[in-house]
């Protein structure tokens, strides 16, 4: 939750040019300059996560062939099938005994919602509270959902529209949209509440450093360059910086870690849940019916 | 649009939203209650809840963010207006 972040959002939204100007120049190339921070981030998080994948898989084919996956496993294979085991445990727990195949889904969930939350403490630009990313994994689930109820429910999707009679139709419309506004504003609330409670608190806590230097008579030199004004376009010194950085500190843990990790397992299970829902526990009906069936000839 | 309806507009939905709270009590009360009538379900007692929580903090984050759109669409450009 990078303070510097929402400053030079600021600045650009005051300055934003109208939609048609930004369709005219949206297939112009301005150089690295014009792309939003937030987009490197979230490529350096996928980087990070295709090279611990690849060096996973390499090590497991390894493994695979010197035949010592029977033992017992060592380091960063240790943690990986710690990881696998949970999100199957995950997907079996809350989607159903035949459902194990759908960790998958959440093994890259889980990591890249985790990993986005978290990688704000290493100096990054915070990249949860950028729209894009939440919306854009609430239509990934949006979309498994839509695809899963035509495929399992055939035309009774459609007929769930106009349920309990054909009036609904309009609130019924509303309603479909609701997982992905939902998903959508939870995330993005959480990380944009981290970001400006931080702000506030490094603001606040700035002002007050640099009075009690100006209390006992040293002014400083006023600093305008965007890195050092950080909030509000404000004009710093250097006797602001000396209060906020412990407070700031613990609260970019708790945002990040604390409240991103809770707001990871909250999308994982809802999407969890929504997904099973349009998908009947097919294998286990079929064995009681088989199961009905025999009782009845007998 | 006045700059100061817009603050006062924001402050309203986001001081309404922190109703929520009585929810996030009730849940974690009762989720107290479960755990000392069973404390053998502790551990995913305290999962639930804290994942029933969050649920709850949505609706505060809806009204925080319709404040953040209040302040940011029309109170600034009134402000620099």
């Amino acid at each position: 939750m990078s303070v510097l972040n929402v400053y030079e959002r600021t600045l650009t939204s005051a300055s934003a040019s109208s939609f048609e100007e930004k369709m005219a120049t949206m297939f112009h190339w301005d150089g690295w300059e014009s792309i939003d921070a937030p987009l490197l981030t979230s490529l350096i998080v996928m980087v990070i996560l295709a090279i611990l994948g690849i060096i996973i898989g390499v090590k497991a084919r390894i493994g695979l062939k010197k035949k010592t996956y029977l033992k017992k496993p060592k380091g960063i294979m240790f943690l990986a099938e710690i990881y696998y085991n949970t999100c199957n445990n995950f997907a079996v727990s809350n989607m159903g005994e035949e459902r194990i195949t759908w960790g998958g889904y959440f093994w890259t969930l889980l990591a890249y919602l985790f990993l986005a939350f978290t990688i704000s403490l290493f100096a990054f630009p915070s990249l949860v509270d950028w729209l894009a990313c939440p919306l854009c994994l609430a239509i990934i689930m949006f979309t498994i959902i839509q695809v899963k109820g035509i495929k399992y429910s055939k035309f009774g999707y459609f007929k769930r529209f106009t349920e309990p009679i054909f009036i609904f139709l309009p609130i019924n419309l509303v309603t479909f949209w609701a997982p992905l506004i939902s998903t959508t504003m939870r995330m993005f609330g959480n990380a944009l509440s981290g970001t400006i409670l931080i702000g506030l608190i490094q603001w606040v806590l700035g002002n007050l450093s640099s009075n009690i230097f100006v209390s006992m008579g040293i002014a400083g030199t006023i600093q305008t360059s965007a890195a050092w004004s950080v909030f509000w376009n404000q004009p710093w010194t250097w006797t602001s910086i000396f209060l906020s950085p412990i407070p700031v500190g613990i609260l970019q843990i708790y945002f990040s870690l604390f409240s991103g990790f809770i707001q990871t397992l909250v999308f994982a299970s809802l999407s969890a849940i929504w997904i099973s829902q349009e998908m009947p526990s097919g294998a286990s009906e079929k064995k009681e019916a088989g199961v009905e069936q025999a009782m009845v000839k007998e | 649009m006045d700059a100061g309806l817009c603050a006062l507009g924001a402050g309203i939905a986001v001081g309404l939203g922190s109703l929520c709270s009585i929810g996030e009590g009730l849940v974690c009360s009762h989720a107290i209650d479960g755990m000392a009538r069973n404390p053998e379900m502790v551990g995913q007692l305290r999962s639930n809840m804290i994942v029933a929580v969050a649920l709850c903090e949505s609706t505060a984050i809806y009204s925080l963010v319709v404040a953040i759109l209040i302040i940011f669409l029309m109170g600034m450009p009134a402000l620099a207006a």
